[in-house]
This record gives structure tokens, C-alpha cells and sequence, in this order.
């Protein structure tokens, strides 16, 4: 006789299911302290400042009220604003392309790793170590009245030339977009050089043999692949410069001489630390958030890649 | 016996085990730690290891320690810092029991917005009142906050100009030039003789005071004070022919070649290298000059205008330094009484003089006889007689309004008029 099982034993559906629930829910619990971190310190912040900027605060320990709209009036007919706004744009539209178009050929010139190749990796990589207050304590004794770049002029008999750069009308935004671009040209050189090690060497070879030489191979060959990592890049150098020219600011020019190196950057940490009017200080955190905004939308849009 | 089969329920166990058991401690350790606390004072200084004054301080806290068997922590901190470090503690309610710094500009508001303690009833109570100058009391006083005292007046200081007689001689000029005609005479001859005449923090705060130094040459300090606290420089007469001044000293070489771009530590160790013959500065690098310099230099006033309002050359003095309580401070109030009034015990204030070098705020009679080993700060103290001080003007500034950036580019600018500038300083003040 055999055994007949009445009820035939069969896989139960969605046993796989339960598990990946299971999996899931445990992914969940560890990323929760992370998801949470994030809520608080990141975008919290980020909607604190929506609410900061229609308020009247003077001080972070004084009293606080909302005022509608009075603080953006107030924007909108400040000079202060306008200079800073043209300081802002004069700031980003000479230093990134610099910046970014030097770094690209900089990268390609170390992949093509010729002698000393390393040494002048380091070099590069030097900049991205000092840290802002360093850096401004080198520039400040560079640039100074009896600095590095003075004492070489009269040196070599140029000593009529001698300013105080970053006290000199002229010159002081062109010393701040030297600094922006000294700190900024290596790092991003060095990490072109990491991207573009990835591109195989016979879509080069292949075009050798057509005929290119190192310019066409840079941007004909070698841009068109990494145009998006371009544009990443862009984008990076593009917040770091808009938001970080404060730090700067700060420590060689404090906005000066007059406004000529006032930036929207600098006018946030002027009005939230030294004025201090923390309210107005955010609302002109929303400009600079807007201009954030469009310029990555911008550069994300110019630089896609394009297969 | 509860058995927990599964991951989930076991970590929550896990988790909720840990929090009793932090809390049960927390909540154990809680009387030992205010009683504690009460033994323990907490400092947020200026006064940095290194310099006279945060040796001096050192030394004097070990000796405290060791009489009361109260211990303090200092935390120092860069003067351009202290402030928004002060202020982001008090707003966790951190923040220290005592901060050594100065009432300027950036601490004004710190009375009127009940982040330090009016220290009024304790200066009475302490017998610290009788004590302390009359002056340092008045500027302390704030009349914003209901006529009370931001805290403890400790140490003042002088601010007269710096001349250094041998680079002087050096160039043809035996006395201290008594007006300013004297002085831009003095500048050529030292032009002449390669010798740059008078260095300036033009690009940070020294330009700031030289421009409230060169207004008040023509203006009395009621009117002073007003200009300082709302503007309004281009309606005063007085202020414009001051700021006339400052660029008639300009543009006739007195100060270094591009001295717009000069900060206050370049300023001071072109003085201190014997790159500048002249340098108006105070009396917190009296111990920092070189030997040489020091017995060189010579301390006076700023040299006489043409129709000005005073009749000595003038100089600055103040009484910015001291101690701010703060509203933790207050809680412990016992230790802190016992910290105040030692450090205004005349040993310890005769101390600061010939050992930390200072000018101290309390009397004469309370502060007895006593001199510094320091030359510069005997000859400090000597200019007295021989100046007319100014007001101050930090307790009337407001916070953030810096005239720094406009006076860089006002001393970089040759020929531009007071008339011009007024405005510039005038738009400081806009909202």
C-alpha cells in the first residue's frame, strides 16, 4: 500500500517575499541613525534658514519676531547687494573656466605619466593640504606691503610696480581669484588624471593613427568621454566657490578696500557674525541658495553626456 | 524567563537595557557633579600662554588653587573668536563662569541681551566699588541695558605714538614733532633718509581708531560720541575737517608706502625691525618690543592740528579689560567671590603690574607702590601729564560696523576729500 499524502507538501508563496521584508526592515534599522543625522543636521538647517529669512533677529541670543517680507524689500534696495552680486559673478566667471579648463589639461598632461610624473602629483596635491587659515597667512605675508611678490619686483628693478594687492582697488579682486584659483587648479587636476587613467589607451592609439595630436586627443577624444565627470567637477568647484569665497574673504581683504571683494558669501557671514543681523543674514542665504540651484541645473544640463 | 527569538526584539532589549542603566547613573552621579561643579571655576580667556598675560594668569590660578583648593580651567581663545565662542556656548547654556576679554563693540550687547550677569550689587557687596577707578566704572556702566555693569574692570591700557629717536636723529630730527606741520616735516626729512616715517594697520582695526583719532582733533566728545554711535559724519564740520586731516597726513608721505595694506602684526613688526620711525599703538606690545627699540622709542601724544579742539597733543587711555560673569558663573556665585576678590587683592594687582606688565583699573592708594621692569610701560604710564586723552570710542560703535575696509581704501586713494569719505563712513550706519 502507499502512502497517499492528502494534502501535497508545496513551497509556500511568498516565503521569498517575507525574507526580503525581513532584509529590508533590518536595512531600514541601520540606516535609520544615518536617515536621521541627515533630517537634523542637513536639512534642518537647510528649512531653518526659509524661516530665519523673514525674521527680525538680531543676534543669536537676542529676541526674535517675523517681519514678512521687509527683510527682501530691504535686499532689494541695498547697494551693498548689488556690489556683492557683481563681486560674486566677476569671482566665478573668471576663476572656474580657469580652473576647470587648466585642471582638465593638467590631469591629461600627468596621465600621460612622463618622467617626474609623481613628483608633480604631489606638488599639485599640496594646495588641497594647507588648511583656509594657512592659506590665508601665506597669501596675507605674499601679497603684503613688504611681502614675497613685492620684494622680487624691486629686486628686478620693477619696484614702482609694488601695491598692496590686496589693498589696492584694482587689484584686490584679481589677488582673491589668484588665491581661489592656487588652491583650486591641483586638486581638480589630480582628480581628472584619476578619471582619465580609466579611458583605454587604444582609443588613443587609434587616433594617433588618424593623425591627432595631443590637443585633438585632450578634447576631441578624451573630453567628449568624460564630459559628464566634467560637469560633475563643474558643478563641485562651482559650490565651493560660490558658497565658500567667505572664508576668504575673511582672512585676506574683510570685504575690502571699500566693498571691491564684498561677496554674497561674505555678506551671509557679515550680517550673521559681525553686524550681526542673523534674519537679513539668511535672507541673503536664500539668494546664494537660488543662484546654487540654477547653477547646477545649468552646468548639469551644458555638460550631459551626450552618447 | 522571557527568551527573545528574534534580532529585532533582541537589540530593542539591548538598546532599552543600556538607557535605564545611563540613566540610573546620570541621575546617581547628579549631586556629586553640582557639588563638584562648585569647585570648580571655569575661565574662557584672552589672556594666552605665551604672551605676559596668560603666564602671568597661569601662575596666579595655580596660586588660588593652592590657597582655596578651588579649581579653575582656562580655555583660551584668539581674541577675533572669543566672542561667538562665548555666545554659541551660551546658547547651549555651556557657556564658562568667567570671560576675560574686552567690552567693545562685539560684547556691548552682551549685558542688554542677559548673556552676562550685571555685576553692580557684587561689585557693592565685595567692596570692589571703592576700589576701582571712576572711569573704568563709567565704562563699564551701560546706560542700554539700565545703567548696569557689564562685569569686573581689571586692566586698561594706553594708546599713545610710538617715536623712535634714533631712526629720528637719524634723519635730521632731534624732538618729538609737536604739531602737525612738525610732523609731515619730520616725514620728508625721513623720506629723504630712506627711512619710512609712520606705519599703520591700514587694512584691519588700527585704521579704525586712527580714523576716530583724526575726527576727534576737531571734535568734543559729547559730539564725538554721537558721531561714534549713529554716524552722521558728513553733517559735522569738525568730523569733516578731521577726515581732511587723515588725508592731508596721506598724501603728504607721512605714512609707509602702501601702508592701505598694512595689518596691525605687519604694522608692529615694521616698528619693532626698525622699518618705520613712527607707529600709533597701545600699550599691549609694550613687552614686545625689542630691547633696542624699546629704549629708543620715545611715547607722546599725536602732534597738534591747526585749529583743533585740544591743547596737548592726544593720545588714548581705557579700562576695556576685565572679567564678564556669566549667568552659570552666577550659580556659583561663593567661588566666584572668593576668584574676584583675590584678584583684587593688592599683591596680586602689584603683580600684574611688575610682572604681567599691565596698567591696572583700581586707585592709585588700593594698588600702592609699585613699578614695572618693563621701560616702555614706566614711560607709558609717564605720558599723563604730557597728552590729552580721547573717548574712547568702543562702547560707542555698534557691533559690526567696521570702518576698516572704507579707511584701506580711503588711505590707498590720494587726493580724495573728507568730504567724500564722510559718506562712505556715513553708509556704514545705514540699516
Amino acid at each position: 500500500m502507499t502512502a497517499i499524502l492528502d494534502t501535497p507538501v508545496v513551497a509556500r508563496a511568498g516565503g521569498g517575499r517575507k525574507r526580503a521584508r525581513r532584509r529590508d526592515r533590518g536595512l531600514i534599522l541601520f540606516a535609520l541613525p544615518s536617515l536621521v543625522w541627515y533630517l537634523i543636521f542637513t536639512i534642518g538647517p537647510l528649512g531653518a534658514m526659509f524661516v530665519v529669512a523673514f525674521m527680525d533677529w538680531a543676534g543669536l541670543a537676542a529676541p526674535a519676531s517675523f517681519n514678512g517680507m521687509e527683510n527682501v524689500d530691504r535686499l532689494l534696495h541695498d547697494d551693498r547687494i548689488l556690489t556683492a552680486s557683481k563681486n560674486t559673478a566677476v569671482h566665478l566667471f573668471v576663476s572656474l573656466p580657469v580652473i576647470m579648463v587648466g585642471a582638465f589639461m593638467l590631469g591629461y598632461f600627468l596621465n600621460l605619466k612622463l618622467p617626474g610624473h609623481r613628483i608633480l602629483r604631489v606638488i599639485m596635491f599640496v594646495p588641497a593640504l594647507i588648511s583656509l587659515s594657512a592659506m590665508g597667512m601665506l597669501f596675507v605675508a605674499v601679497l603684503g606691503p613688504t611681502g614675497l611678490v613685492n620684494s622680487a619686483l624691486d629686486q628686478v628693478g620693477l619696484g614702482d610696480h609694488a601695491t598692496a594687492w590686496l589693498a589696492d582697488p584694482t587689484w584686490a579682486m584679481p589677488s582673491l581669484i589668484l588665491v581661489t584659483i592656487w588652491s583650486g587648479l591641483g586638486f581638480t587636476g589630480i582628480l581628472f588624471a584619476a578619471r582619465l587613467s580609466a579611458i583605454d589607451g587604444e582609443i588613443y592609439a587609434a587616433a594617433e593613427l588618424d593623425g591627432a595630436n595631443h590637443w585633438q586627443k585632450m578634447w576631441r577624444v578624451a573630453y567628449p568621454i568624460c564630459r559628464d565627470y566634467f560637469g560633475v567637477l563643474t558643478m563641485l568647484q562651482y559650490l565651493w566657490t560660490l558658497f565658500g569665497s567667505a572664508g576668504m574673504v575673511l582672512l585676506l581683504t574683510r570685504g575690502g578696500p571699500g566693498e571691491s571683494t564684498s561677496t554674497l558669501s561674505w555678506l551671509v557671514y557679515r550680517f550673521g557674525f559681525r553686524s550681526p543681523e542673523v534674519g537679513y543674514s539668511q535672507t541673503i542665504g536664500l539668494v546664494l541658495f537660488v543662484l546654487g540651484i540654477v547653477g547646477l541645473v545649468i552646468i548639469r544640463r551644458v555638460f550631459r553626456a551626450r552618447y | 524567563m522571557i527568551r527573545f527569538s528574534s534580532t529585532p526584539l533582541r537589540m530593542a532589549a539591548l538598546l532599552t537595557t543600556a538607557a535605564i542603566a545611563a540613566g540610573a547613573l546620570t541621575a546617581c552621579s547628579k549631586d556629586d557633579a553640582s557639588e563638584a561643579d562648585a569647585q570648580k571655576l571655569t575661565i574662557l580667556s584672552s589672556f594666552t600662554t605665551g604672551n605676559a598675560t596668560g603666564d602671568h594668569l597661569n601662575k596666579l590660578v595655580k596660586d588660588f588653587t593652592a590657597q582655596t583648593g578651588i579649581q579653575v580651567d582656562i580655555e583660551e581663545a584668539n581674541t577675533n573668536d572669543i566672542a561667538n565662542t562665548y555666545e554659541a556656548s551660551k546658547l547651549a547654556d555651556e557657556e564658562r563662569d568667567l570671560v576675560i576679554l574686552n567690552l567693545t563693540p562685539d560684547t556691548s550687547d552682551w549685558l542688554p541681551q542677559g548673556q552676562v550677569v550685571d555685576v553692580k550689587k557684587y561689585l557693592d557687596e565685595w567692596g570692589l566699588t571703592d576700589k576701582i577707578v571712576p572711569e573704568a566704572l563709567k565704562f563699564w556702566t551701560q546706560a542700554d541695558a539700565d545703567n548696569g555693569i557689564a562685569g569686573f574692570p581689571y586692566t586698561g591700557f594706553n594708546w599713545p605714538v610710538w617715536y623712535n629717536m634714533d631712526l629720528l636723529k637719524k634723519a635730521g630730527v632731534t624732538e618729538v614733532p609737536a604739531t602737525v606741520d612738525d610732523l609731515v616735516t619730520a616725514a620728508t626729512k625721513l623720506r629723504a633718509a630712506n627711512i619710512p616715517p609712520m606705519a599703520l594697520g591700514g587694512a584691519e582695526w588700527p585704521v579704525q581708531n586712527f580714523i576716530t583719532w583724526m575726527v576727534q582733533q576737531y571734535v568734543k566728545p559729547d559730539e564725538a560720541q554721537t558721531l561714534f554711535s549713529k554716524g552722521g559724519f558728513c553733517a559735522s564740520p569738525g568730523a569733516v575737517q578731521g577726515l581732511d586731516l587723515l588725508g592731508k597726513l596721506r598724501d603728504s608721505g607721512v605714512f609707509v608706502d602702501n601702508v592701505q595694506g598694512y595689518t596691525a602684526d605687519q604694522m608692529t613688526s615694521a616698528y619693532f625691525n626698525g622699518k618705520a620711525a613712527m607707529m600709533p599703538s597701545g600699550s599691549w606690545s609694550y613687552t614686545e618690543a625689542p630691547p633696542a627699540i624699546a629704549s629708543a622709542t620715545e611715547l607722546g601724544g599725536f602732534p597738534l592740528p591747526t585749529g583743533g579742539v585740544y591743547t596737548k597733543p592726544t593720545a588714548f587711555q581705557g579700562h576695556s579689560n576685565g572679567f564678564f560673569l556669566s549667568p552659570n558663573g552666577e550659580k556659583k556665585i561663593a567661588s566666584v567671590e572668593k576668584f574676584i576678590k583675590y584678584m583684587y587683592d593688592q599683591p596680586v594687582l602689584q603683580g600684574w603690574v611688575s610682572e604681567g606688565s599691565q596698567i591696572m583699573s583700581v586707585k592709585n592708594d588700593i594698588l600702592g607702590s609699585v613699578t614695572s621692569t618693563q621701560p616702555l610701560v614706566v614711560k607709558g604710564n609717564e605720558i599723563t601729564p604730557k597728552v590729552d586723552y580721547l573717548l574712547l570710542p568702543d562702547s560707542y560703535i555698534p557691533s559690526g560696523t567696521d570702518y576698516s575696509p572704507a579707511g584701506s581704501e580711503f588711505l590707498g586713494k590720494k587726493g580724495q576729500t573728507g568730504a567724500h569719505f564722510c559718506k562712505t563712513l556715513d553708509k556704514l550706519y545705514q540699516k
